[in-house]
């Protein structure tokens, strides 16, 4: 999964941008016209509903007025004991490219994640996408490796991601038990 | 369907009632639903999602074809050169019911049987394809994005036994008719008597040649898959004749092969799997030509695994071999070769197998009378752990690099192994009797078998840190944690290796006489015997320390370049809204705390080894300078004795692009060093003609000291950008900078381009 391809025009500007959580199947049609238009790789509707049913809060949409120009859906789960947030889809449509909106709603996103407590963030992005990399990159992603022909038209993706600092409720946790299990064993 | 046992009903109604239940967005599924299944799910008449769907209006006729026999002898030629398209477009990673099974001669084999030629090409084509397929699963190294091997249930049986012995029957009748049409030539008789149909003389050449090539392919790919050096050196034999036919094919290809008759591209459709279809577009002429050509060449490489004799040959072997941008098939067929699973029963082992006598020799030990039973599982689990990696090293490039890190466990439990083994008395006193001069390093308990463990495991940490570079994971702000790691892994192969000849055992060394057991003797006899691996085992070891050395030098200064590119403001700081440094290196690194040796190194030693914070710009630059200085004065001297004592080429080169890399660089950063003292001095004189110097000044002139030289180990902070186009203005405008990878796959240089120009 991952970014379109477009360059940015940054034909728009001056703008007041809202920013708000997805609101429920009333926002679908949003989400799946960005979507369809902008990435090449297609979704059925039940990838959307995946993610949208499941995670409703990782799902940020941007407005112009009353006009949907921007999307992220994301999903935070369980992956071999450690809880990964995942990038599924981001999406700005080409006028409202530039405007670091991208950035705006990768990053509602992460914080929604860190505060259910996400010890990663991970997504794909085409090794070709340089906007979607230098976007990942000012947010501290790191190219975790490369995915031989990861997308149907035959081109690689880089798995990116971004490793949480440990909260500190939670190092604390951990040094509680370690010191239990210290007076324990001895 | 029906049975006394069951009795059906209709449910359509109940199934009615629940859907009406649902509300729009519900989904009714098991507790398993998951991404996969979601992301499989496909909208049935969606030409995005469904690779059923018929996209283009296909009339029954599109399966009529015109048979054979009454192709133009053009038309023929442009079928043959189809097919080769379609199978190269295959090995390139497309599917088979895309590609080969399009052709309707092929799927109606009865179509093609009126004509000779094509008729035995079919028949070769489909064998080939069986003889890859095996190959391909029997090598066990190719996934999806390799190769696909999925036929859909195509009506063609891949599985047919015989498809060999009748396609090479057909290619001999087809090769008798050809050749009888030469003659006729010659005797100046009409063309098409032989065959059966008509074959224009101008193309009697380019059939014969693809015949020829087609039988060479299929005879190579069949023994390839054989055990013996025999086998492979007939393999070898036909990949040579295949090779100078295709010269032949290239000159002679026909100008338009994509309007070839007899294909259907959505012939299979209906049987594809329900997942979204990708497209496929043949290879050209060109590129099909160009495709098998390297086929030929990279299986030819793989043909010299049978002259490696030893492991250390063998790891130097795999080394290069998996450097080379081989597809699929060629790395099918030397995991096959190396991994032993087709030495038949009672067959001796290749010298070239990683088992017992391969890494005895490496450890000098006896293959067939170990010291004890804790050696002797050492030595098994040393052959698991290195017939892993031999495997590892024959996927593809970004494979290799996740399964290195997957497998550290399986070193540190062999590590494990090999301490249990150093440390059993029997194993002590078998050293301590055949000459070992073993030196115990403190209170460490390392042996010469855990120190082999860690030369090893050392060598595969760093095939997985400078595979990144190779694959373009890494930023140049990473660099200088990257080079810094790559200095110690170095470090640690230095030493070990140095360790290791040190304390073996001189060559041609004699046990005492003992005259209590006969079990001395014929241990001594089978050291007299592994003596023959002696003078090459040392000379590996010697050549590894120092190539190893030499890479920390270039590695020390490379690391101190990122530094000085950091403090001169030349690459940005790493953004981190979210975490910091300590995070990247921990995703960088982390997984190396699985191990016991190599030892893995933390953060906080990173961050206190290359603390920079009382450098300047000027002075990290000028040690950067300095490091690729002796770097120089090292590799040169070398590659003075490579050249005395005549080493294999590929270490010379290695050591060549290692010294132009360091020349380019001192060069470049004693530019950079230059214009910042320049700067320095122009901001001094301005501070001072503006109102002197204030108490800074103190401060400056502290800072001028050289960076800490590697306490732990040496480095400093990195800088930040992209690898590509990362030129950011300096402090100092005047240069622009960028990392370039031309010369060696691991090492940059740096490209210096003056602001001005690069405004332009």
């Amino acid at each position: 999964m991952g970014l379109g391809g477009r360059k940015s025009s940054g034909i728009k500007s001056d703008i007041n941008v809202v920013y708000r959580q997805y609101g429920g199947e009333q926002d679908m049609h949003y989400v799946m016209e960005l979507v369809d238009n902008e990435l090449s790789e297609p979704y059925s509707i039940f990838t959307y509903r995946y993610f949208l049913h499941n995670w409703p809060k990782l799902c940020w949409l941007a407005f112009d007025s009353t006009h949907c120009f921007g999307v992220v859906v994301c999903k935070a789960d369980d992956h071999r004991g450690v809880q990964r947030g995942y990038i599924a889809m981001l999406v700005v449509e080409h006028e409202y490219r530039g405007l670091g909106v991208g950035t705006m709603l990768v990053k509602r996103a992460i914080e929604e994640m860190i505060a259910a407590d996400a010890d990663e963030v991970v997504l794909e992005a085409e090794v070709t996408n340089s906007g979607a990399l230098a976007l990942y990159r000012n947010l501290g992603f790191l190219r975790d490796k490369r995915l031989i022909r990861y997308y149907l038209n035959g081109a690689d993706a880089f798995r990116l991601k971004l490793l949480l600092p440990v909260p500190e409720h939670r190092r604390m946790e951990h040094d509680a038990v370690a010191q239990m299990a210290a007076l324990s064993a001895a | 369907m029906e049975s006394e046992d069951c009795a059906w009903l209709d449910i359509e109604a109940l199934i009615q009632d629940a859907a009406e239940e649902l509300q729009e967005g519900e989904l009714l599924h098991d507790e398993h639903f998951s991404l996969y299944e979601a992301m499989s799910a496909v909208e049935i008449g969606d030409p995005k999602l469904d690779a059923g769907m018929c996209t283009t209006s296909e009339s029954s006729s599109i399966r009529e074809v015109v048979p054979a026999a009454s192709l133009s002898s053009s038309d023929a030629l442009a079928v043959a050169d189809r097919l080769f398209a379609a199978e190269a477009t295959w090995h390139q990673g497309s599917n088979l019911a895309q590609t080969v099974l399009t052709c309707l001669y092929i799927l109606q084999p009865g179509s093609s049987e009126g004509h000779v030629v094509l008729y035995a090409m079919c028949k070769a084509t489909h064998a080939t394809c069986i003889a890859v397929r095996d190959l391909v699963l029997a090598g066990n190294v190719c996934e999806d994005e390799d190769f696909v091997l999925h036929t859909f249930g195509m009506q063609v049986d891949l599985g047919l036994r015989d498809a060999d012995v009748s396609a090479l029957a057909a290619l001999s009748l087809a090769e008798e008719a050809l050749e009888a049409l030469q003659q006729q030539a010659k005797g100046k008789s009409s063309a098409g008597v032989a065959t059966g149909q008509a074959i224009l003389q101008e193309h009697v050449a380019g059939f014969l040649a693809r015949v020829r090539f087609r039988r060479a392919l299929l005879k190579g790919l069949q023994r390839i898959q054989k055990s013996t050096k025999q086998d492979q050196d007939f393999a070898r034999k036909q990949f040579v004749a295949a090779l100078q036919e295709l010269e032949n094919m290239r000159a002679s290809s026909h100008p338009r092969p994509e309007d070839a008759v007899g294909f259907s591209p959505d012939v299979n459709r209906r049987l594809m799997a329900p997942v979204p279809p990708r497209n496929v577009t043949f290879l050209t002429s060109q590129q099909t030509w160009d495709h098998y050509a390297k086929l030929l060449q990279h299986l030819l490489l793989v043909g010299d695994v049978v002259k490696v004799s030893s492991y250390e040959e063998l790891k130097a072997f795999l080394t290069d071999f998996s450097r080379q941008p081989c597809s699929g098939i060629p790395r099918s067929a030397l995991h096959l070769a190396i991994s032993g699973k087709v030495t038949r029963p009672g067959e001796p082992l290749g010298p070239w197998l990683p088992r017992k006598p391969m890494l005895c020799a490496a450890m000098r030990m006896p293959s067939t009378a170990l010291p004890c039973a804790d050696a002797s599982l050492f030595i098994d689990q040393a052959c698991l752990a290195v017939a892993g990696w031999c495997q590892d090293m024959c996927l593809n490039r970004a494979r290799q690099r996740r399964r290195h890190r997957r497998t550290v466990e399986d070193w540190a439990h062999l590590w494990d192994h090999a301490a249990n083994a150093d440390a059993s008395p029997e194993f002590q006193a078998w050293m301590a009797e055949h000459g070992w001069q073993w030196q115990m390093k403190g209170s460490d308990p390392q042996g010469p078998c855990g120190c082999w463990v860690e030369k090893e495991c050392a060598s595969m940490l760093l095939q997985h840190l400078q595979l990144g570079f190779e694959l373009d994971v890494y930023a140049p702000e990473e660099y200088c944690m990257l080079f810094w790691y790559c200095d110690f892994l170095h470090g640690v192969i230095e030493v070990n290796a140095q360790d290791l000849l040190k304390a073996m055992p001189p060559l041609g060394f004699k046990p005492p006489q003992n005259p209590t057991g006969k079990a001395v003797k014929k241990k001594a006899e089978v050291c007299k015997k592994n003596a023959s691996k002696g003078p090459s085992l040392e000379h590996a070891l010697r050549t590894e320390a120092q190539t190893a050395g030499v890479e920390r030098l270039v590695c020390q200064a490379q690391m101190r370049l990122a530094a000085g590119l950091l403090a001169s403001g030349q690459l940005p700081p790493y953004p981190a809204p979210f975490n910091s440094e300590a995070q990247r290196f921990e995703q960088r690194f982390g997984f190396m705390h699985r191990l016991h040796r190599p030892e893995p190194l933390a953060f906080d030693q990173y961050a206190r080894s290359v603390d920079i914070s009382t450098c300047t710009a000027e002075s990290i630059l000028l040690s950067a300078t300095e490091g690729f200085c002796e770097a120089r004065r090292v590799l040169t001297m070398l590659l003075r004795l490579a050249g005395e004592d005549n080493r294999p080429e590929h270490r010379s080169d290695h050591l060549q692009a290692l010294l132009r890399i360091s020349s380019q660089n001192m060069v470049a950063v004693k530019v950079l060093h230059d214009a910042e003292k320049a700067q320095k001095t122009a901001t001094d004189a301005t501070a001072e003609s503006a109102g002197g110097i204030d108490g800074s000044s103190e401060k400056d002139a502290d800072r001028e000291s050289q960076p800490k030289d590697e306490p732990e180990r040496s480095g400093q902070k990195a800088g930040s950008g992209e690898r590509a186009n990362q030129g950011k203005e300096a402090a100092g405008p005047e240069w622009t900078v960028q990392y370039d990878f031309a010369h060696h796959p691991h090492y940059p240089v740096l490209r210096l381009k003056h602001a001005a120009l690069s405004k332009k």
